[in-house]
């Protein structure tokens, strides 16, 4: 027989022993769970973060949304409040007097961008009542962009249409306002009136139309105060900027 | 939480095809490592090693030939890396080499073991071209060396061979 032969037949009975295949198969058997076993918690693992994520996420955008981050005050004898989101999105809307929730009732401005919730405001046929020459129409912005908001304010189809007065004030302010039940633009005005008279209150104040109160200033500063300061008071369909700080 | 199977779990072979590839390759594997290993627990971690990598082989295979060769060359780098590795160089095991004339006849087993006696670099080479069948290029594809080197390599083993058990019947 040729050696060749012999080699094949010698191989030929080299066989795997049951016993190492019954060895192997159970290794892997134990082997493919624990890497089953591990696809599954990573997998979990992933599915946990996934969901952990969404949830900061989620609420980090939802925070970002009902965070009010500016305020603007306007005050007429109504004294409202919108309170604006990082998107400059109306989320709040407070009013101040009586007259402020009278206006309010039946309105809805949450959601809308402050200058469509100006004009929706301003055209309310309640609000235009107010909106005579014995009347101004006082806008105050608390915000870390009050230039941005202010011109907003200014570029709206309401503002020119009626006396407004624009002004900033910061949050110390707002607060403030806000201790004593008045809202920003109305505490502003009486801040700057008690500066001639101390013994205004705010409570007398608090029933007083921003006229009355501008009125009142312009007696004690004389006429030159309240031109230089409320330019263009006194004259209809114009708007004047004061900042206040 | 529902945990649903995943495309990486699912291309982890079943037990059923671990199985058949025991079944298929198993006595393949055991002739290379005879080659190789000299005892039979060397033989049964590389067993488990092979078969591992098998079980996490992500890719496919084109038919039986390809997936023979794929575990042939598996087999034999196992072998490789099991013989260069640290433990095997310095820890000499208590077991001896496998008695060959207790499995078959005298005849066979001085073939075989002329043949386990051969340098290493031809065993694979004699194994895979005279008991598998493989062409000199299917051995270079396999042990990763060039066709005429595996040429030179089964004529040398060749040479060897007669020398050991005589050239009037080698081929």
């Amino acid at each position: 027989m040729r050696i060749l032969n012999k080699i094949k037949e010698a191989f030929d009975v080299i066989n795997a022993e049951d016993s190492l295949k019954q060895s192997t198969a159970s290794f892997l058997r134990e082997k493919s769970c624990a890497e089953k076993k591990s696809f599954k918690y990573v997998y979990r693992y992933a599915a946990i973060c996934a969901v952990m994520m969404m949830i900061i996420f989620g609420a980090g955008g939802y925070n970002m949304m009902n965070t009010a981050v500016s305020y603007i005050s306007i005050d007429i004898n109504p004294s409202i409040e919108l309170a604006l989101n990082r998107f400059d999105n109306v989320i709040d809307v407070s009013a101040y007097n009586d007259d402020g929730n009278e206006i309010l009732r039946g309105l809805n401005l949450k959601g809308q961008q402050y200058t469509d919730a100006i004009d929706t405001l301003l055209g309310n046929g309640q609000l235009s009542e107010y909106l005579n020459e014995n009347n101004v129409i006082d806008f105050t912005v608390v915000s870390d962009k009050q230039e941005e908001i202010i011109e907003g304010i200014q570029g709206c189809n309401s503002y020119g249409q009626h006396r407004g007065y624009c002004h900033s004030a910061d949050s110390e302010m707002a607060s403030r306002a806000h201790e004593h039940g008045l809202s920003t633009g109305k505490y502003r005005a009486y801040t700057e009136l008690s500066q001639y008279n101390q013994e205004i209150t705010e409570e007398d104040c608090r029933n007083m139309t921003m006229k009355q109160i501008y009125d009142m200033i312009k007696e004690y500063a004389g006429n030159e105060y309240a031109q230089q300061k409320h330019h263009g008071y006194g004259r209809q369909h114009k708007g004047g900027h004061h900042q206040s700080q | 939480m529902n945990i649903v199977n995943t495309d990486d779990e699912e291309k982890m072979k079943s037990e059923y095809e671990i199985n058949c590839a025991l079944e298929r390759y198993a006595d393949t594997v055991r002739r290379i490592c005879l080659l190789h290993l000299k005892n039979y627990h060397d033989t049964e971690d590389l067993f488990q090693s092979v078969f591992l990598k098998y079980l996490l082989h992500n890719g496919s295979f084109n038919d039986e030939e390809h997936e023979k060769a794929w575990i042939i060359r598996v087999t034999i780098n196992a072998c490789n890396d099991f013989l260069k590795s640290f433990y095997r160089k310095n820890v000499i095991s208590l077991e001896d080499t496998y008695n060959m004339e207790s499995v078959m006849d005298t005849d066979k087993s001085e073939v075989l073991e002329a043949v386990l006696s051969l340098p290493k670099k031809y065993k694979d080479a004699v194994y895979l071209h005279y008991y598998e069948g493989y062409t000199a290029s299917e051995i270079s594809k396999m042990i990763g060396k060039k066709e005429n080197t595996v040429y030179t390599l089964l004529s040398r083993a060749r040479t060897l061979l007669k020398e050991k058990l005589g050239g009037e019947d080698f081929e």
